[in-house]
């Protein structure tokens, strides 16, 4: 059996046949181990998976792999908080301390707020606070003035700054966690490692195989997709942890 | 054509929504109240699921339970008017809370500003709601994935050709794990401090304003020690 898979591989490298699903990803990565691969190239791959490159009429078409990829897309970008933005210059809003960014700054890909700082002081915001912690600083604090010194977040669409400025000067910059973009080109490369866009082609073949109505494959799929978001996830966050475990 | 109708999945969809929210309550709504002078008790809108914070222009009031309200206070025999303090949250009514004490004012309802400019000047309920399937509703970046999910959990277990209840059974664990997996990033983002600038043990214990030290020699003995 691994004669012929081996025998299989040899035969097709190089004159752009399809190559054995079980071996693609290998091969690939051995050829290109740190180029990153388009959109284009993982469609083919799950292609690949799903042998949808030669058939006549595709069970799937172009728009089922496109949502597919997106949904993936939006899963990783939400799970793993991978993709980080930076926005300057802000301004500060008059007598305003709970901040939407979509409808007070147009960020529309917004998920969640990472670190502030305030320009008129040049320090950053504490973050080691929450609502509650406001609630036992002052009762009032929703009507505290001043110079902006903290910010909590409040629920996936408001932030809040406290204290916040009553006739507001000066500005602000944000970073924060984005959603993913929107696929529009092949062309196009994904902004997560590339050694985790295995998480595209396990996540897409999964749900594709799902809509087929093949539950027990996409099972298989799917759970080596969550096992591996997991991974990434914890990756995002803890990028240095054993230089951290290390430390005396 | 297909088995199931395009009004079945739109109320599946509608029932996942629900379903999720009333596990993980994340959308958060704000009214104001139409504060009369006299009148104690307020009634709040059937989309309110769990109130999160009541203000008075800007002041935070306490839950205050019935039964403390009723041991503390002794009710009707004393005439309360003034700034509010508390509000009663239980047995006052279905979606009923009662200030007290009695507010001593008229402040007419505003439906806008209730984030900003108008918190200094009304009463505020801040509540998490149930959704309206148009301006409230589950985050864009996770709906339609739980929302599949959950549709097609129920699309293969009811009574028609479509019937499979295996594939109902794995689309329902599905769900259960996507709830949940989708819950604690969402509570991640919504309530965990992010603890990047302050680091955990530098700055905690400066968040409260100083409190007195007693000198150590007045610390007081325990009975024990003191027998």
């Amino acid at each position: 059996m691994i004669k012929r898979l081996v025998k299989d591989w040899h035969h097709n490298e190089g004159n752009g046949s399809t190559i054995p699903s079980n071996l693609t990803q290998v091969s690939k990565q051995a050829a290109n181990p740190f180029g990153k691969k388009t959109f284009g190239a993982l469609k083919e791959n799950v292609r690949s998976n799903l042998r949808a490159a030669n058939i006549a009429t595709p069970f799937y078409s172009q728009q089922d792999f496109d949502d597919s990829f997106q949904d993936a897309y939006d899963d990783i970008a939400f799970t793993t908080q991978c993709i980080v933005k930076k926005v300057e210059g802000y301004p500060w809003q008059d007598d305003v301390g709970y901040i939407d960014p979509i409808v007070n700054h147009g960020i529309f890909d917004f998920l969640g707020v990472t670190a502030i700082i305030n320009n008129n002081t040049n320090l950053w915001l504490r973050d080691d606070v929450t609502i509650r912690d406001f609630d036992r600083i002052r009762k009032d604090w929703e009507v505290w003035y001043g110079q902006p010194q903290m910010w909590a977040p409040v629920n996936f669409k408001y932030f809040v700054v406290v204290p916040k400025q009553k006739v507001a000067v000066g500005t602000y910059d944000m970073i924060y966690w984005a959603t993913a973009p929107k696929i529009t080109d092949d062309t196009e490369v994904p902004l997560i490692a590339s050694d985790m866009l295995i998480l595209f082609e396990q996540y897409v073949t999964g749900d594709l195989l799902e809509q087929a109505e093949e539950f027990t494959k996409a099972s298989k799929w799917m759970t080596e997709y969550y096992t591996k978001l997991q991974e990434y996830a914890t990756r995002c966050k803890n990028l240095a942890k054993h230089d951290l475990a290390l430390r005396v | 054509m297909s088995v199931w109708t395009a009004s079945e999945i739109n109320r599946f969809r509608e029932n996942g929504e629900d379903d999720y929210l009333s596990r993980f309550p994340c959308l958060l709504d704000r009214l104001a109240l139409d504060i009369k002078k006299g009148v104690h008790s307020y009634e709040l809108p059937d989309y309110c699921v769990d109130i999160k914070r009541v203000t008075w222009k800007g002041t935070k009031l306490d839950p205050l339970p019935h039964r403390y309200f009723r041991e503390g206070f002794i009710e009707g025999s004393v005439e309360s008017s003034g700034k509010p303090f508390w509000y009663i949250f239980n047995n006052v009514g279905q979606g009923i809370i009662r200030l007290y004490p009695t507010p001593p004012e008229d402040i007419p309802v505003e439906y806008l500003g209730l984030w900003s400019t108008e918190i200094k000047n009304k009463c505020i309920v801040e509540f998490y709601r149930t959704t309206d399937c148009m301006n409230f509703v589950i985050p864009s970046y996770f709906r339609n994935r739980l929302l599949k999910t959950y549709v097609s959990y129920q699309s293969f277990s009811v009574e028609n050709q479509g019937q499979n209840l295996r594939v109902s059974k794995y689309f329902s664990n599905k769900w259960q794990a996507l709830c949940k997996l989708y819950s604690s990033t969402l509570n991640d983002l919504m309530n965990k401090p992010r603890k990047i600038i302050i680091q955990p043990g530098t700055g905690q214990y400066q968040v409260y304003p100083g409190a007195p030290i007693l000198p150590i020699d007045r610390y007081g003995i325990g009975v024990r020690t003191g027998e």
